[in-house]
């Protein structure tokens, strides 16, 4: 026999293949064809069952449900929708449309029905992938509210949509003070069409613009307002953003914006309004806003809850190329609950709505206050150890702040009198600044673990906590055993998620075990803490991994477990930004967002966040140094009540040009000292006595002017304007700010 | 963070292709949050982000409201002369003009008015002409009597209105034998000098911009554009039919689009479609101010900014991608620039401020082009948000220094004003443009404490130290921000003044040098022991003899080479070793030259690639002498090949080593000795690659030439096939994936 070449053998082999591929191709196909063969049963509907007619509810329908020390919840069971009743006012918040403003609604077609219904759906037939979604109520799909059962505290029932063929059961219970509505999985049934996401109660408190003092409040950032007014900008445009933020996972309709860190959104209409709360499932839901000329003349605000998620499955490594999709499987959670708090009066504002959301986390979430029992504000000094550029041949590792810089550069600023500093080493790592995974031993270039030992002992002698700054949740050098293939966080096409060029996203599953396998080398250095950046306690992730794999939800859990374990084990744990569900283990808050995403159709940037945080936890603004506008940024963070933080380095500035992660453009300490410390005499000055306060009032004074109120009467008002303001007794300089004891200028 | 670890270094090492691609710096994860992130490019097309320059300010718009009510009903049904009330909504206005007086005229071309506003914003008047009714006027201009200059696109004209709105005059297209038949007379916008001579853009017009008197009558045209004329286009001229070149298009210079004229009488015109010269500025005499670039910088002519170079063409793509749900890719437009300016805009200072139809990037310069800073940020195709114009149709500056950027499709006007960080870079740059250096520095100090990574703040702190005489500091500042002729002109100075000090001392030093040296030999001249230690000083050891072989080289090069062949002159350890010295020499001269004669210096001289290169071509030289040499009859061998390539690069020891080093005492002024010398070290290693071919393969001259040729055609050959190799390799691989997820996936 004649022997082969290593030529032909070669082309043997790829025949093979592509015989082997085209196979398997086949065969795939055929499994599609065999899974799109059999439809599901439709839903039967029984003869009795009353249909939902597009109109409003009779009031004549309802009947009392439940009743608590302040509200009565009644119910009318053709419809399932619900009125809240206020004991003491007898004001009235509806599920449904207002009748009389009803009357005037202009908007024709579905979504008119789609607002009469106490439920929206989108939803589509996901094995047909031409087939568009269909965002529709009970009345376009000849829906009905089945099973309605009154129970001690509420009401339960189940939704049925024919057309779609779902059935969706909910129930609706009253508490104290606020009325909760659930969506539950349990019952929950899709035939061939798939549920992308559900509206319940979407008017619930809506209201119509006339010329009233309202607006929806969306968590947009630190907190914005959509103001009820006539001749809206971009009139057609609705909010609609996931809590705690988008999933990398999933397509992101606008990545670059201000994340929802809180679970809140609220109406106000004149001298009454809501303010809910998403209790559970909070991470599968976005806070949906539709102001007056979007979709009808109501102005109402909602959470969608998400089941699915569009998806952009590239096809091509080279090309855009590529389609939408949705996963197969529906995000599972036992309930999907939100709570309205119906507000009267005086609290109706935002500022009420956060009290309210405060009383939440300090009576549920166990969030505790602060003590007050330290005489001066902290200042927060974030150091830069080192970095990395690219060099001649290999990288060049820059040293910015050595272990010993840093007790010159404490010690500099100690001598400034200021007395309570909290720091947080950053760039400490093996490699510095851009390396991520294998964070230890300290370098040995800026001290190691010597070093950092000796530094933090320094620090510790004047009482100076020192926090490590670390991301566990990207890695780019495979170190602590990460393989990314095996450890990496995978999308829904099952790739590993790439930041950028080698460095992918690690999944939660990896970096507790990397993390619980590290706190002890903190602890051996003496830290106090660790502030987690990149995505610890502030992104949430779907990860596809099939070994560590898990949903939002399991990505809290872990999350909750690092910080708790890191507390337990440290004492003290921080988070940049942080979302709504670390705020329990927490001790303070870097950077929080001081402003909105500059939509158009928002009016105000509100300091909501800082209103709820204000005497729980300790927050700072953006970094002193690194401001946009110097002076005009210090008065902000004065009326927002943060604490003044700096980046810091003991090299000059440029000396760090061109690294790889540390582009912060202005670091050097010594350039900055002098700033540093009048600018914290002043805001030491002024927010030293309401440390542990919590801020009872925020409104503007003026265009330019603001007032922040604290409990127990004390104010702060900051003038931004090129004039002076004056009001009565009070004087406050341009572009300065004055403190005010109970009604007298200081 | 985009991070090259050193493997990953290696692995370029090994693609041996070097790209050049200026390395973005990742989007960083700012800490302060703005809609746009702000950049400064230098001069080597490296980005620093720094601190906005502008902030989003407020809106105009859409709606328009009057001072009050019925002031403006009365003025306006003045000036509409009974017609029906204006729409008081904006539709695809396209222009926008700012008067003395800060008021603002809109071209509200889509209901053919001119709209009048105040400053604020408030609707003072607005003009239709029911004399003569406008249609779809473009653009407009307000001389300093008030006067109104609208380009009348829809009636092809051009109208000058009193300030009341009553038509003063008509420009129709003017009769004149120069004005070719087929230039359309359809005005789209229009400036006006001090002497009221009109500069009017025509729809399409190449020949530039029409100028009439102000009596109406053809002037010339101004400003033209050149054609492009490229070698390849010389090429189609010389080889393709009559018929063929002129079926040929786009060989017209591009149509000026937009033009501007600021206090001074320049005027500005604005260019699409082209990749340079987007933006010139003309005075009076129609010459380009800006030809040649700021004093100290070499002459940028391109305008207008892009984050990265094929921005726009992704955004196209994925929303091409976005819309379509099948897989096949979307056609992508086969040219995209990168760049589509649309207006530019003068402000107090003489900056001239550019937009980007494409993305809505603003870019602004000073009055010489030097750039100051520009911004995008990434947002939903489509979207407009606070500070971002997706789709802008002109840009204004006023008096406040702050920008109006007019919203076409949402017919609203976006006010950006001045933030304190762009403020002080104003007021500093425009001291330093008037010359008064000193004035400017402690303004300099501040912009550059707070940014320093801020390139003109280093130049214009260098310029004040240069002023000062302070020439050691300007020399290293000059140096810091990379402008070449300031370092060497400090540097020329320096060296002057050391001359000064130091001549006697060197002078001396040299003749007493000279003068040792020449009383040594003579007096050694007959002695024995000279002889002895010359003896003693000649190499021995065979691997010696192989390096000192070298200096036959020099002196015989044929002959060398023939003993390198037939006599055993050179070994493989001495080739190595010559291939290392001269790897090191090449590493010196790359690195190591003075940056006045070496600009990559700036950037960072990344070796590996360089080094890969080097080492790729002599590779690929030695291996195609071989092959050609085997094939016409060469006597040298491989290793004699080898061997003779390694010694031939022997001049880049011999006088690239010392003309780098030389290079640091050579100013600009010596360019010509430097560059001199860097081609005799060129042509050397020609010559005694030359050489090296006849010696080693014992050829004439004749036959060495040939053979030299055919081993160059060889090498491209050799080169040509290895990229068609890897291309379509990966053409492939890309195929086969994608067909993978097609199926694996749907």
């Amino acid at each position: 026999m004649k022997r082969l070449t290593g030529r032909q053998l070669a082309y043997l082999a790829a025949g093979a293949a592509l015989l082997l591929i085209l196979a398997w191709s086949g065969w795939r196909i055929a499994q599609i064809r065999h899974a799109e063969a059999g439809p599901a049963e439709p839903i039967a509907v029984p003869a009795d069952a009353v249909l939902f007619k597009p109109e409003l509810p009779q009031e004549a329908g309802f009947r009392k449900a439940a009743e608590s020390a302040e509200l009565t919840l009644l119910v009318d069971p053709a419809t399932a929708h619900f009125q809240v009743v206020s004991k003491s006012t007898g004001l009235i918040w509806r599920s449904y449309p207002e009748p009389e403003e009803w009357a005037q609604e202009t908007i024709g077609g579905v979504w008119k029905n789609n607002l009469l219904s106490p439920i929206i759906v989108e939803y589509a037939n996901l094995s047909n992938y031409k087939s568009a979604s269909k965002t529709v109520g009970l009345a376009d799909e000849g829906g009905y509210v089945d099973n309605l059962e009154t129970k001690e505290d509420g009401f339960s029932g189940t939704f049925v949509l024919p057309k779609g063929g779902f059935k969706i059961p909910f129930e609706v219970t009253l508490k104290d003070d606020y009325v909760e509505t659930t969506l539950l999985e349990d019952g929950l049934r899709e035939g061939d069409n798939s549920l992308l996401n559900v509206k319940l109660y979407p008017l619930f408190g809506g209201q119509t613009t006339e010329g009233q003092d309202g607006y929806l409040f969306v968590p947009d950032g630190s907190g914005a307002l959509i103001r009820f007014k006539q001749d809206r900008v971009l009139e057609q445009s609705t909010y609609n953003y996931n809590i705690y933020g988008g999933d990398p996972a999933f397509y992101q309709s606008d990545p670059n914006r201000q994340r929802i860190a809180l679970p809140v959104f609220g109406l106000k209409s004149g001298d009454r309004g809501f303010v809910s709360i998403v209790t559970e499932g909070a991470a599968y839901a976005s806070v949906f806003a539709a102001p007056s000329g979007s979709l009808g003349s109501f102005n109402w605000i909602a959470a969608e809850w998400q089941y699915r998620k569009r998806f952009f499955q590239s096809v091509s490594r080279k090309t855009d190329a590529g389609f939408f999709t949705y996963g197969k499987e529906r995000f599972e959670l036992p309930r999907r609950t939100v709570r309205y708090y119906p507000l009267g009066g005086e609290d109706s504002d935002y500022v009420g709505m956060a009290g309210v959301y405060r009383s939440y986390l300090v009576d549920e979430q166990k969030v505790t206050g602060l003590t007050g029992d330290s005489a001066d504000i902290p200042l927060y000094v974030d150091l830069i150890g080192a970095d990395v550029r690219k060099g001649l041949l290999i990288d060049e590792y820059v040293t910015a702040t050595t272990t010993a810089d840093a007790k010159k550069l404490l010690q500099n600023i100690v001598d400034q009198g200021i007395r309570r500093v909290v720091v947080q080493y950053a760039g400490w790592q093996q490699d510095g600044y851009s390396e991520q995974g294998g964070y230890f031993p300290v370098d040995s270039r800026i001290g190691g673990d010597d070093g950092m030992r000796s530094f933090i002992e320094f620090a510790h002698a004047y009482g100076i906590p020192v926090y490590l700054t670390a991301d566990y949740t990207i890695n780019n050098n495979g170190e602590d055993g990460y393989w990314y293939r095996r450890d990496g966080a995978r999308s829904l096409s099952g790739e590993v998620q790439e930041l950028y060029e080698g460095t992918t996203r690690v999944s939660a599953g990896f970096y507790r075990k990397t993390i619980a396998s590290d706190l002890q080398k903190y602890a051996r250095l003496g830290a106090d803490g660790i502030r987690f950046e990149g995505g610890i306690g502030s992104q949430l992730v779907t990860d596809y991994n099939s070994r560590y794999g898990g949903s939002r939800a399991d990505a809290i859990a872990i999350q909750r477990e690092v910080l708790e374990q890191t507390k337990t084990t440290l004492g003290s744990v921080a988070v940049s930004s942080a979302n709504a569900y670390a705020f329990d283990l927490i001790d303070h808050v870097p950077l929080l967002a001081a402003g909105d995403s500059y939509d158009l159709y928002t009016d105000d940037a509100v300091p909501f966040a800082q209103i709820v945080l204000h005497g729980l936890l300790p927050y700072t603004s953006q970094w002193s140094n690194l401001r946009n506008e110097s002076h005009t940024d210090f008065l902000q963070m004065i009326e927002y009540g943060a604490y003044p933080s700096y980046v810091l380095s003991a090299a000059p500035s440029d000396r760090l040009k061109n690294v790889y992660s540390a582009w912060y453009y202005s670091m050097n300490a010594e350039d900055w000292l002098p700033s540093l410390a009048e600018e914290y005499r002043k805001a030491n000055e002024a927010l030293a006595p309401v440390q542990a306060k919590r801020i009872v009032g925020h409104r503007k004074l003026a265009p330019q002017v603001s007032e922040t109120t604290y409990e127990g009467g004390y104010r702060i008002i900051v003038n931004y304007g090129e004039q002076a303001y004056d009001e009565g007794r009070l004087h406050v300089p341009a572009q300065d700010f004055v403190a005010v004891t109970g009604g007298e200028a200081s | 963070m985009k991070k090259m670890k050193w493997q990953r270094a290696m692995a370029t090492l090994l693609a041996a292709v070097a790209l050049s691609a200026a390395a973005l710096p990742e989007r960083a994860a700012a800490d302060t949050f703005s809609p746009y992130s702000t950049y400064y490019k230098d001069s080597y097309g490296q980005y620093y982000q720094i601190q906005s320059a502008y902030r989003p300010g407020d809106l105009i718009g859409p709606t328009l409201v009057g001072e009050t009510g019925t002031e403006r009903d009365a003025e306006a049904g003045e000036e509409e002369g009974g017609t029906e009330p204006p729409s008081d909504v904006l539709s695809i206005p396209q222009d926008l003009f700012v008067d003395a007086d800060d008021n603002i005229y809109v071209a509200d071309t889509g209901n053919n008015r001119i709209v009048k506003l105040s400053s604020a914003g408030r609707l003072l008047a607005s003009f239709a002409v029911p004399e003569s009714p406008l249609s779809q006027p473009n653009g407009l201009f307000v001389d300093d009597a008030g006067n109104m200059y609208v380009a009348d696109t829809g009636n092809q004209r051009v109208v000058k209105l009193d300030a009341r709105g009553r038509l003063l005059r008509e420009y129709p297209r003017p009769n004149s034998s120069y004005l070719p038949e087929s230039l359309k007379y359809q005005p789209t916008k229009l400036v006006v000098d001090k002497r009221g001579f009109l500069y009017i853009t025509t729809l399409g017009a190449f020949q530039g911009l029409l100028m009439l008197d102000p009596e109406g009558r053809f002037e010339t045209f101004f400003g033209a554009n050149e054609v492009a004329f490229s070698l390849f286009d010389a090429f189609k001229r010389a080889v393709y039919p009559r018929e063929m070149y002129l079926r040929e298009l786009s060989k017209l210079p591009g149509a000026i689009v937009n033009t501007t004229i600021d206090g001074d009488g320049f005027i500005y015109t604005v260019t699409k479609d082209i990749r340079e010269e987007q933006i010139k500025k003309f005075n009076i005499a129609g010459l380009n101010q800006l030809e040649t670039g700021g004093e100290f910088s070499a002459g940028n002519l391109q305008f207008g900014e892009s984050f990265g170079e094929d921005r726009g063409s992704r955004a196209a793509a994925s929303q091409a991608s976005a819309v379509t749900t099948t897989a096949s890719a979307a056609a992508k437009p086969s040219v995209v620039l990168g760049v589509q300016l649309q207006d530019v805009s003068v402000d107090r200072d003489g900056n001239f401020t550019t937009i980007d139809a494409l993305n809505g990037t603003i870019s602004q310069y000073d009055g010489d082009g030097n750039l100051l800073f520009f911004w995008d940020g990434e947002h939903p195709q489509g979207i407009s948000k606070f500070g971002i114009v997706d789709a802008p149709s002109a840009v204004a500056a006023d008096s406040f220094g702050n920008l109006l950027i007019l919203d076409g499709v949402n017919g609203m006007i976006q006010r950006l004003e001045t933030t304190e960080f762009g403020a002080l870079v104003h007021r500093a740059n425009r001291l330093t443009r008037d010359g008064r250096y000193e004035e400017s520095e402690p303004i300099w100090q501040e912009v550059y404490r707070q940014n320093a990574y801020y390139t003109p703040a280093i130049i214009g702190l260098a310029k004040a130290a240069y002023k000062r005489e302070d020439y050691a500091r300007a020399q290293e500042l000059f140096g810091k921000s990379g402008t070449v002729k300031g370092y060497s002109d400090a540097f020329w100075q320096v060296r002057l003044v050391w001359f000064q000090r130091h001549f006697a001392f060197w002078i001396n030093l040299t003749a007493a040098l000279a003068a040792a040296v020449l009383l040594f030999r003579r007096f050694t001249r007959n002695r024995r022991w000279r002889r002895l230690l010359q003896e003693r000083l000649r190499p021995k050891r065979k691997l010696a003899l192989q390096l000192q072989h070298l200096g036959t080289l020099v002196k015989h090069p044929v002959d060398g080479y023939h003993a390198i062949r037939y006599q055993g002159k050179a070994g493989l350890l001495s080739s190595l070793i010559v291939l290392a010295a001269v790897a090191a020499a090449f590493s010196a001269i790359e690195a190591g030259t003075s940056f006045t004669f070496n600009r990559d210096l700036y950037t960072g001289v990344d070796l590996g690639p360089l080094l890969a290169q080097f080492g790729v071509l002599w590779l690929g030289w030695v291996v195609s002498n071989y092959l050609v040499g085997s094939l016409m009859r060469g006597e040298g061998r491989f290793r004699d090949v080898f061997y003779g390539s390694s010694y031939a690069l022997l001049p880049l020891i011999a006088i690239g080593l010392p003309l780098t080093l030389f290079s640091h005492a050579l100013t600009l002024s010596e360019k010509s000795i430097f560059d001199f010398l860097h081609l005799v070290m060129l042509v050397w290693t020609a010559l005694q690659f030359f050489w090296m071919v006849q010696g080693i393969h014992n050829y004439n001259v004749g036959e060495a030439l040939l053979n030299l040729l055919f081993s160059l055609l060889t090498m491209a050959m050799i080169g040509v096939l290895i990229f068609i190799f890897f291309s379509l390799s990966g053409e492939l691989i890309d195929f086969l994936y994608s067909i993978y997820q097609e199926v694996a996936i749907r």
